[in-house]
């Protein structure tokens, strides 16, 4: 009788595997980079300092902005401390798959080239490339750039967008080191316009006294988002669940308004 | 005996599993039932859900598309260097044209190159600071885009409103439209109102709701609930990156299709499927109650079977133990003889590799190969003396005679051999048929041993107890001649574990 009801459980117990709950195979074993920054107690941040308002260098030099806050706030509920390291945006790939640094985060945009070399977190935000031309400027528009000087950020999205665009064999293109340099290079006429992130170029042009104008054509919309090293998936998932507990108790919301005056995050 | 209860649960076993297995190919019908079903709601559903998602988002559309032409031209104006006066003729203009299109608006207006300038003539009160408005603040937030504002109540109608803003070419000017929230609410209670349709509700990206089938929900902050249906779309929502998902609430199943609308807006479409996932839930339930029953009824008649199998065992044992006793009883020496035998032979067999079951019908032979003896006259068995040789052959027939006892009943048939033939020897000495090593029956020659074991360990009237010493001798010496050398060696081998002499009469 023993016998026969321990065989009636086993069973039952066979056709309840069988019948759904299947097996999930775990994350690799290798993946120990959440336990690597707990481990170590620093996270270790990659930025451009020159990209006003998600990170950049205040007058002071301190490293500030959108992104930071988040960051901060994410190192805070981790309990490990935030390590800032400005990096040159050209080699933002080397330094993240070398370990200098463990994630670039730092209006990022998400590309299907860099989605094969990085592990990007959900997006945060929206951005447009935009072009940027000084207020005694004539152009109207982006056809009236031909012939023109269209300096860019190297490394960013806007050189590789601005080469697939109806303009690209109109215009000559210069490439700055970072964005600020690049409107500064705008201001002084060295460029005639500057295609950029509409998030930067909005930023600047409010806090600035000078007078620029926006043209009303952009060269498509992107979404911003932090990027990991491949295969950091442990990492990737902890943080993007603590930025998602974060859009829940409203502090992501608050550090959005802070610096951008409204909730303009698309975290779901 | 406990074989036989054993292999009538085994029994039960195997016809659980059998059930066992009707029953998981039910659940997996199941399952598939119930996915074929939300399928079928789903495509019905899925339909009706999109055209709710076209219909909120053209309506929101027209709103974008109308401020983006109207702000295109403000930023040419505003590069042109026309004049304040100019840029609020525009709005005036813009604010009447958009009167007579599907959009329920007040008009345009907006805060350009310093000034608030308003295209429906309204005066703004002394303390109003447009730069603090959620119209300026959210379109400038959007760095560009059109700016959805949130609602709030306007300071003009005072009534609630959805603005669209945006920032104008020198980044600090913004224009911006006010929309009623009322004809979006009318959108989705009249879609709601259809035939297939479910609850429609319109969500912003803070997940409040905008508009809602029913209208009391409009205003909700969904993330901040806990408990409410809302509440549980949301963090479902959230967790989910399909456009479509089912989901259990409250006892309740309902099955969701989400869709974004103008800048990330959410339009759901919220089907409760209860009626249709109960309906198969109960028939579940049924045929799985039903399927119990007749396990449990199966259950019930096996198990009373097998009682009644264990009871009919039972009295065919006795009954063979009692006739074995009455064959001892007749002589006064051999008591208990046929039992002792029985119990040898048993271990011969067992430890040659019989199954449990040849060991037991080993036992029965044992218990029954004197049976012949109540043919013998009494005065026979019992004679102290030494026999003649008329008496002598007249015992030598109880083999035979016992084999026609046992063969006259059918179940008793198959236990004769060893009645017959124990008295043959290995080299054919033996009677009454004078057959020789294999020709002898395994059994028998295995019954031979033991009943030579038992007769030299059992007082006679004439003798006492051998010594197990001489007893061993014997054994070896009839090795090959009266004795299977097999079946003898294993008859040693018990006798040299038997280290306190207890396998003998007492």
């Amino acid at each position: 009788m023993k016998k026969m009801l321990a065989m009636l459980f086993f069973i039952s117990a066979a056709l309840c595997l069988l019948a759904g709950c299947g097996g999930k195979t775990d994350a690799p074993q290798s993946d120990n980079s959440l336990q690597k920054v707990l481990d170590t107690k620093q996270f270790v941040l990659g930025l451009d300092v020159g990209f006003p308002p998600m990170g950049f260098a205040d007058e002071t030099g301190e490293i500030t902005g959108f992104d930071i806050d988040v960051a901060q706030e994410v190192c805070n509920r981790l309990g490990v401390s935030l390590v800032k390291k400005g990096i040159d945006w050209n080699t933002k790939e080397d330094k993240l798959s070398d370990g200098t640094i463990d994630c670039i985060w730092n209006g990022l945009s998400v590309t299907p080239e860099r989605s094969r070399t990085m592990n990007f977190s959900e997006p945060y935000m929206k951005n447009e490339l935009i072009f940027v031309v000084s207020a005694d400027s004539g152009a109207k528009g982006m056809y009236d750039l031909a012939g023109k000087k269209v300096g860019v950020q190297s490394g960013a999205t806007a050189a590789d967008a601005l080469k697939a665009s109806d303009i690209a064999s109109k215009v000559s293109v210069a490439s700055f080191e970072d964005n600020l340099t690049l409107l500064r290079q705008l201001e002084q006429g060295v460029v005639d316009a500057a295609l950029i992130d509409s998030v930067v170029a909005y930023y600047y042009i409010f806090s600035s006294d000078k007078q620029f104008f926006i043209l009303p054509s952009s060269l498509g919309e992107e979404k911003y988002a932090i990027g990991f090293r491949k295969g950091d998936q442990k990492l990737r998932d902890r943080v993007q669940s603590i930025i998602s507990d974060m859009k829940a108790d409203g502090t992501l919301g608050k550090i959005s308004k802070k610096w951008f005056g409204s909730d303009i995050t698309i975290v779901k | 005996m406990k074989r036989n209860t054993a292999s009538s649960l085994r029994g039960i076993a195997i016809s659980g599993l059998v059930i066992l297995l009707f029953v998981g190919i039910i659940l997996a019908y199941y399952f598939m039932l119930l996915s074929e079903t939300r399928e079928r709601i789903a495509k019905a559903g899925e339909l009706n859900a999109i055209t709710s998602a076209e219909q909120i988002d053209q309506y929101l559309s027209q709103g974008v598309v109308t401020m983006n032409l109207a702000c295109y031209t403000l930023d040419s104006m505003i590069r042109s260097g026309k004049s304040q006066d100019e840029l609020r003729g525009f709005l005036v203009d813009q604010s009447s044209a958009v009167l007579n299109t599907d959009l329920k608006t007040t008009g345009m207006y907006g805060y350009i190159k310093g000034e608030y300038l308003d295209g429906t003539e309204w005066v703004p009160e002394e303390d109003f600071v447009p730069t603090e408005r959620p119209w300026y603040i959210d379109a400038r937030a959007n760095v560009g885009r059109v700016a959805v504002v949130d609602p709030y109540i306007d300071a003009q109608t005072h009534t609630a409103m959805i603005t669209f803003s945006k920032t104008l070419c020198d980044a600090k000017s913004v224009a911006a439209m006010d929309f009623y929230m009322d004809r979006l609410q009318q959108i989705t209670e009249k879609i709601s109102s259809q035939e297939h349709s479910g609850i429609t509700i319109v969500l912003d990206r803070k997940y409040r709701v905008i508009a809602h089938s029913d209208r009391a929900e409009v205003g909700k902050n969904y993330l901040a609930e806990s408990g409410t249906l809302g509440n549980a779309l949301v963090n479902k929502l959230r967790s989910s990156d399909e456009n479509y998902f089912s989901m259990q609430h409250g006892g309740a199943d309902y099955i969701v299709y989400a869709g974004t609308v103008s800048n990330d807006w959410l339009c759901l479409s919220v089907f409760d499927a209860t009626a249709e996932f109960g309906q198969l839930r109960n028939m579940l339930l049924f045929t799985i109650l039903a399927v119990l029953l007749v396990v449990s009824v199966l259950f019930f008649i096996l198990l009373q079977l097998s009682r009644k199998q264990e009871q009919i065992a039972r009295l065919g044992i006795h009954a063979v133990e009692a006739i074995a006793e009455a064959i001892d009883a007749k002589d006064s020496y051999t008591k208990g003889h046929s039992d002792r035998v029985a119990n040898y032979a048993k271990e011969i067999g067992r430890r040659y590799g019989y199954s449990e079951k040849q060991q037991d019908e080993l036992y029965m032979m044992g218990l029954l190969h004197d049976v012949g003896k109540i043919g013998v006259p009494d005065a026979v068995i019992n004679k102290p003396g030494k026999l003649t040789d008329e008496e002598f052959s007249l015992i030598k027939k109880h083999p035979v005679i016992g084999w026609q006892i046992l063969c006259k009943t059918k179940e008793l048939a198959r236990l004769a051999m060893g009645t017959r033939w124990h008295h043959e020897k290995f080299d054919g000495a033996g009677y009454p048929d004078r057959i020789a090593e294999n020709d002898i029956p395994e059994e028998a020659r295995i019954i031979a041993v033991a009943d030579a074991y038992d007769a030299m360990t059992s007082r006679r009237s004439y003798r006492d107890v051998l010594t197990q010493d001489v007893v061993r001798k014997e054994i070896e010496k009839g090795k090959g001649t009266q004795f299977d050398p097999a079946f003898a060696d294993i008859m040693l081998q018990m006798i040299d574990e038997d280290h306190d002499y207890r396998m003998r009469d007492r």
